[in-house]
């Protein structure tokens, strides 16, 4: 029976490091091909918005490494997408790098390298913008002028054409930009001709390796194997299971909908999935079907961020639970007076947040307990304004102003109303940032070159 | 009637991040019969979350049972994306706790 198997380590790469025993089994069994994806949005839009790493370079270094080592000793194709978490050209470049380092201080014999860059200039995002290329997706608004005018960085997210491309040149590494992580995982088996519902299940079911089976465990490695009718799952590591629960309900984890997943092109269909055991370990999938979009349609997710302004912040702390009873009059006080300072006609430079801790500051408005029985509660003083000077002075002057409220029923005198973690306002080393594009673009080439850029090259140890 | 909490009932209760704009809630269990009990119970629905939050129910999105992973799953889209300024859960991860409050009729 013909098949194509994966060894899966990580569903991100680099956030933390592959473990090496789980590893290590997987090596030794008949893998076709080694594949990561290094992305997620989870991690916030400073990394995309700034074009900054959020891993440490060894981490990073280190799974790449272990990855490059074995698959080239086997000979066979490594990917990787969304490089540096968010997949952007720098990240493309950074782990390029890295690849060229470990081969020259292996002294590897010469390979194949694919970079494939998927981040979209601005300019070229504006045209499309113009032309009524894109739509929107998860964002409830339209890519406006001025929502392009606070977009710093831009990524589109490929599919399995762009990877196949990449695969037909004769790559035997792909180092590639921001990835949808299923397609990631499903272009091979495609490449070599398996069905594409098949495929696209087990990406979707190995892109996150060891959270997929039962008890879990993070960064060890599974492996998905790929036949005509069918895909399953096995876990490397002795203690866990692929369960046919354990990996239905992975389809759940992290989307909006476990029956349906959309990608470049159409969607996957699981609506008839069926998952059985094969043996206690090991799960198998039946059922599963790609479907094309109806109208032909190959669309794109675009991901973008951009500056909102520095961020400064003060800390304080409420003991007073006569206070705490009165915590949003107080607030909105400050607030009023804070505004009179600085003045009226500046309140739309600045964003001025309250976060309290202990009542409401994680749920905020869908938290359903409206009045906080602590005792104590933090109150984060946050500002946001593109000019720092001003930021500085609204959070200091809600802290001072904070210290000097007053209340129905107050015992303290004026000037002692918050404990303060800090004298100093707190400033973070990076400004803040937001997404700005959640959209939709619409490719009437899939290898469209202004969006998906290429390079091969050969590298070699010797 | 008697009931049982949720948490007596279910394996897993979480939320996370399902994009940028979204949040998922997951009630997951580990029993067939249990989640076929709390299925039938009509005890867990959108209205019923929605309660649990004290909001309306259009705000409580795709409310459904997943029967191959024995979970009932509802989205709630966030007022502001995640990681940005005044948003204050990055991974949306710690959204579920309301949930702890549904009751389903149970007699023995």
């Amino acid at each position: 029976m013909r098949k194509v198997s994966l060894l899966v380590s990580t569903g991100n790469l680099g956030d933390n490091i592959i473990e090496e025993g789980s590893f290590y089994e997987g090596v030794k069994r008949d893998i076709d091909f080694f594949g990561a994806d290094a992305g997620t949005a989870d991690a916030g839009p400073t990394f995309l918005g700034a074009d900054m790493p959020h891993n440490p370079y060894e981490w990073e270094r280190h799974d790449l490494e272990i990855m490059l080592v074995e698959s080239r000793k086997k000979k066979v194709p490594m990917i990787v997408g969304s490089c540096s978490t968010t997949g952007t050209d720098r990240g493309v470049n950074l782990y390029a790098d890295i690849i060229r380092t470990v081969a020259k201080e292996r002294k590897m014999e010469p390979f194949t390298m694919a970079l494939i860059y998927s981040q979209i200039p601005m300019d070229t995002l504006r045209s499309r913008v113009r032309s009524g290329g894109t739509e929107v997706l998860g964002a409830a608004f339209p890519l406006t002028d001025e929502v392009l005018d606070n977009t710093t960085n831009v990524t589109a997210s490929m599919g399995i054409e762009q990877i196949v491309h990449a695969l037909a040149k004769g790559a035997d590494v792909i180092i590639a930009g921001r990835s949808c992580d299923d397609t990631l995982l499903a272009a091979y088996p495609v490449f070599k001709g398996f069905d594409r519902g098949v495929s696209l299940h087990m990406g979707k079911a190995a892109e996150c390796a060891s959270l997929v089976c039962w008890p879990q465990k993070v960064k060890e490695s599974i492996i998905g194997t790929v036949y005509d009718d069918c895909f399953t799952i096995e876990p490397m590591h002795p203690d866990q299971q692929a369960t046919p629960h354990s990996v239905a309900a992975h389809s759940m984890y992290e989307r909006t909908n476990p029956f349906v997943q959309a990608l470049p092109g159409g969607i996957l269909d699981m609506h008839e999935s069926v998952y059985e055991a094969q043996t206690d370990r090991i799960c198998r999938v039946t059922g599963s079907r790609f479907v094309p979009s109806p109208d032909g349609s190959y669309k794109v997710k675009l991901e973008g961020a951009g500056e909102a302004g520095h961020r400064v912040y003060h800390l304080v702390g409420v003991r007073d639970t006569r206070a705490i009873a009165h915590m949003d009059q107080i607030l909105a006080d400050t607030r009023k007076k804070v505004s009179q300072i600085i003045g009226a006609h500046r309140d739309g430079l600045y964003e001025l947040l309250f976060h309290v801790y202990g009542a409401n500051a994680v749920m905020q408005e869908i938290e359903p307990v409206k009045q906080t029985l602590s005792h104590e509660v933090a109150v984060v003083i946050e500002v946001i304004s593109k000019d720092v000077e001003l930021a500085t002075s609204v959070a200091k002057c809600a802290k001072f102003r904070f210290f000097y409220m007053s209340y129905p029923g107050q015992m303290n005198s004026s000037g002692g109303s918050v404990a303060l973690l800090t004298d100093e306002p707190l400033f973070p080393k990076n400004k803040a940032y937001r997404w700005t594009v959640d959209h939709l673009l619409t490719l009437s080439d899939p290898l469209d070159p202004e969006i998906f850029r290429y390079t091969f090259e050969t590298v070699s140890g010797k | 009637m008697k009931t049982k909490n949720i948490c007596d009932l279910a394996r897993t209760i979480r939320s996370k991040n399902a994009g940028s704009f979204m949040i998922t809630l997951e009630i997951i269990f580990a029993d067939r019969g249990v989640y076929e009990r709390v299925k039938k119970s009509g005890a867990v629905t959108q209205q019923a979350i929605a309660d649990a939050y004290s909001l309306p129910a259009e705000r409580i999105e795709d409310f459904m049972f997943f029967d191959p992973g024995m979970g009932i799953k509802a989205n709630i889209r966030r007022r502001i994306p995640s990681g940005g300024p005044g948003e204050t859960d990055v991974y949306g991860c710690q959204q579920y706790a309301p949930l702890f409050a549904l009751e389903v009729p149970w007699d023995d």
